[in-house]
């Protein structure tokens, strides 16, 4: 029972970044992208090669798989928003991104493969029980992420233009400061925080080309449960969700497990519009 | 109030704007020397913010030329014009509320600090001592009238040799609105060259050098401030607009 | 205005002649079923397409209005023995009843939600479909009868799904040339300028989500038939990105232009069989090109670029003179 607890509060944990990394690129942009959930997909897949198939030592692949969302965050705000935001089409950021999602995915599925593969040992250590790491990595990474994008936003040049943003994107260009190049920059940082999530929980979920989709689904009701736009909101709602789940999956089995997660999400988005940290409902997006 | 002025600062010429195919701002001209504090008269909707986002390049111009200090403007992107010194306070005290007040003047510094250069902002806290005991609230728990000076504070931080100050007065107290204009025409005493527009035409012609007219895209007329306060073009444009 | 229906009556007789003449011109029954899926899966992307091009919203997960239209008939007509023509008419019904459920959230809901809560019932259904496997099969599936004589065989599901397509079609045309289809062109443009005009946003959008449930739920029984054997997995995400796709190639708001997309999608990976690997990556990568170059689609781009050389007068199907919101709402910030 506790081992069900503790691999819900970790899967939670993994919505929780997913959901902190939609957060980061929707302060810069009010966009929200269908790929968020692909990042931690890749993330495990370059993991698991680099750390199985290639036996490189953790040191050289957790800087590589950093990088490698560094460029994935990027190539998405550069492929899939900048071309698509000035356009008089509100929704076209919907479908570019979700071509970018689709093309990455389909491209993982045609060189990983269409199997889960195993993820590899981040540290060697027997299975431990309920303080294994494939529980505890996920756990920490995620609070660890969302404290230091809160000591980012408040202390840091970036970060406090990254809240100017959020608030007033025109005001923030007529002081002098490029919107798109601080857009990209804050795309390239989601990337890298979905990408090491996906190399964290690499243990739980395996490498998984599908993963990605249904990542960018759970993520999203993580963050819809906690708020949009509230960091503290998106771990709570990711915790909140993976227990959730996790638990109901347990007692009635696993057949129904979306559709419960979905319901939900309904019931809770019935009961607060706005979610438990939101500051506002969400205007049109 | 005839005061010698300096070099030709900002030269607009046959600038157009248009929103879709609504033509905005029709063939406005316009030239502001350093030190000279010029204002822009006109009813609600004449084209006067557009007139200025568009020469700030916030947004994109249709025809004409826009040049700043010689060197041409028209097509440089608004990172560059604000570091050649053409800073824009827009309408409507536009800061940052999620932010602390520091933190916006932090955020209106990022071009200079960018650049390598100090910021001094004891100097916006001399000028406006008002901000310097709420430093550290949020912005959202400002005034609206101290929002306006904050938001004025940013502009002035960021080290203009033009300052662009669109409808500072937009529902404060006359007493605040009295002291934006009064430091607005204390920089201009320095040397730099002021934009104001504004609505309330006895106020902004009292303390500018010239003025302008803008009336359903055009500038329709322009002179000293002498001159136009007692044109009868500027006096009928208000009380058409009542 | 009359030139233009002359014109289109010309192209729809050519198009029906066209794929009368097809199964005669094709001996071989592969290719006959090639033609046979093109015309189910238009049969659903005209649907979605009043709902996408018509009304802005962006419904990804349609496959998942498909599988109950294809389970519902297998159940109907294979586990119940109803007869088949019944049976098609309920499952076209029975979708109705589930898009009229998922219409709900979407009165709500803005864009990007109701796309991922269409991507989420689609997940659902193939998760019910497993689940419910006493209903279904589970992962065995269901066998699905055949229709009676002379709709038997290849070529009699061909032209019964000929029938259908073409009265579907007309339905389409009809209803995105009558007045419901300017209203729903200023749903997608505004749902302030809609309400202002005082349509019935609500009734509107029920309106096409129950014919595009329908359609959705006839095609899912064409295409349950026409596999013979379903299982959860005949309903995958891939087909779901095809039709989405087929309409933004040809360009929402058209209805050529999303009956070619069809075409051209569901033809390629089968003519070119060594592809079928790279589908649905060929399906991003187009949707991909074709949002960043021409993101109003093909076919209303070259409408646009030919109509040009013709008359003008070409603006009143697809609004595309209806007042830009970018304009307006620019207009009304400098009147603040």
């Amino acid at each position: 029972m506790l081992i069900v607890l503790i691999s819900g509060i970790a899967l939670g944990c993994l919505y929780a970044t997913v959901a902190l990394s939609y957060n980061v690129m929707y302060s810069t942009s009010k966009v929200l992208s269908m790929g968020t959930g692909q990042f931690a997909m890749v993330g495990g897949i370059v993991g698991a090669w680099t750390l199985g198939d290639l036996g490189w030592p953790i040191w050289a692949s957790l800087p590589l798989v950093a990088a490698v969302g560094l460029a994935f965050g990027w190539l998405t705000e550069f492929i899939a928003i900048r071309r698509t935001m000035n356009g008089s089409d509100d929704h076209l950021w919907i479908l570019s991104t979700l071509a970018v999602s689709i093309i990455v995915q389909q491209a993982m599925a045609l060189w990983w493969g269409t199997e889960p593969r195993p993820f590899p040992r981040l540290i060697p250590q027997d299975y431990a029980g309920i303080v294994d790491q494939k529980y505890w990595l996920p756990i920490v990474t995620a609070f660890f992420m969302a404290g230091a994008l809160a000591l980012f936003y408040r202390k840091t040049a970036i970060g406090k233009i990254f809240v100017a943003l959020s608030d007033d994107t025109f005001a923030v260009s007529a002081r002098g400061i490029s919107a798109i190049r601080m857009r990209s920059l804050s795309y390239a940082i989601a990337g890298a925080i979905g990408t090491l999530a996906g190399f964290v929980t690499g243990q739980l979920t395996y490498a998984y080309f599908a993963l990605g989709l249904s990542l960018t689904l759970n993520g999203f009701i993580a963050l819809t449960i906690g708020g949009i736009g509230s960091d503290i909101g998106a771990l709570a709602g990711g915790i909140i969700f993976g227990v959730v789940t996790t638990l109901v999956a347990y007692v009635f089995g696993s057949e129904f497990q979306q559709t419960i997660a979905v319901g939900t999400l309904v019931i809770l988005l019935t009961m607060i519009p706005s979610g438990l940290f939101g500051k506002k409902r969400v205007r049109q997006v | 109030m005839a005061k010698k002025k300096g070099a030709a600062l900002l030269e607009i010429s046959d600038l157009d704007v248009s929103y879709g195919k609504a033509p905005v701002v029709i063939g406005a001209s316009l030239v502001v020397h350093e030190g000279e504090f010029h204002a822009i008269l006109g009813r609600n909707g004449a084209g006067k913010s557009t007139m200025l986002h568009a020469v700030s390049g916030l947004i994109a111009k249709r025809g004409g030329r826009v040049r700043f200090d010689g060197k041409d403007i028209t097509s440089s992107s608004p990172e560059k014009i604000v570091e050649l010194g053409l800073i824009q306070v827009l309408e409507g005290h536009r800061i940052f509320p999620s932010l602390s007040l520091q933190d916006n003047l932090d955020v209106a510094a990022y071009p200079i600090r960018r650049r390598g250069k100090r910021v001094d902002y004891e100097r916006i806290y001399r000028l406006f001592p008002e901000l310097a005991a709420k430093r550290n609230d949020p912005a959202s728990s400002l005034s609206g009238g101290q929002q306006q000076i904050l938001a004025v504070g940013q502009g002035i931080l960021a080290e203009p040799r033009l300052l662009i100050l669109d409808e500072p007065s937009g529902g404060l107290a006359p007493i605040v609105v009295d002291r934006i204009l009064d430091v607005a025409a204390q920089l201009a005493h320095e040397g730099a060259a002021i934009i104001l527009v504004e609505q309330l035409v006895e106020k902004a012609l009292r303390r500018a050098d010239t003025a302008c007219v803008m009336d359903t895209g055009r500038i329709v007329h322009q002179g000293t401030a002498e001159e136009m306060a007692s044109s009868s073009v500027v006096r009928e444009i208000y009380l058409g607009h009542g | 205005m009359i030139l233009r229906s002359h014109q289109g009556l010309l192209l729809a007789v050519v198009g029906v002649g066209l794929a009368i003449a097809f199964p005669n011109l094709v001996s071989d029954r592969y290719i006959l079923r090639i033609g046979e899926m093109v015309l189910v899966y238009w049969i659903i992307v005209a649907g979605l397409n009043l709902l996408v091009g018509y009304t802005g919203l962006m419904s990804i997960g349609h496959v998942g209005l498909l599988s109950i239209g294809g389970y519902g008939f297998a159940i109907l007509a294979g586990k119940l023995g109803l007869d088949p023509f019944v049976a098609l008419a309920c499952s076209g019904a029975l979708t109705a009843v589930a898009a009229g459920v998922l219409c709900l959230p979407s009165l709500r809901l803005p864009g990007f939600y109701f796309a991922l809560a269409t991507i989420a019932f689609a997940l659902i259904m193939v998760e019910l479909a497993l689940g419910f496997s006493g209903l279904t099969g589970g992962t065995v599936g269901l066998s699905v009868p055949a229709f009676p004589a002379p709709f038997r065989r290849t070529i009699g599901e061909y032209w019964l799904a000929l029938g259908i397509a073409v009265v579907v079609t007309a339905m389409t045309w009809n209803i995105a040339h009558s007045m419901w289809g300017r209203a729903m062109i200023s749903v997608r443009d505004s749902d302030v300028a809609a309400q202002s005009m005082a349509v019935s946003i609500f009734r509107t959008k029920l309106t096409v989500f129950l014919f595009s449930g329908f359609c959705a739920g006839i095609a899912g029984a064409l295409f349950a038939r026409a596999q013979s054997h379903i299982t959860p997995e005949a309903f995958n995400f891939d087909l779901s990105l095809m039709f989405f796709t087929a309409i933004i190639i040809g360009g929402r708001g058209s209805i050529v232009g999303p009956m070619l997309g069809t075409l051209l999608l569901a033809v390629i990976p089968d003519v070119f069989a060594s592809m079928q690997r790279y589908t649905a990556f060929f399906y991003g990568g187009i949707l991909l090109l074709v949002v960043l170059a021409i993101p109003q689609g093909l076919g209303v781009w070259v409408r646009e670029h030919l109509g040009r050389a013709g008359e003008r007068g070409e603006t009143d199907r697809r609004g595309a003179e209806a007042p830009n919101m970018a304009t307006l709402s620019a207009l009304l910030r400098e009147n603040d």
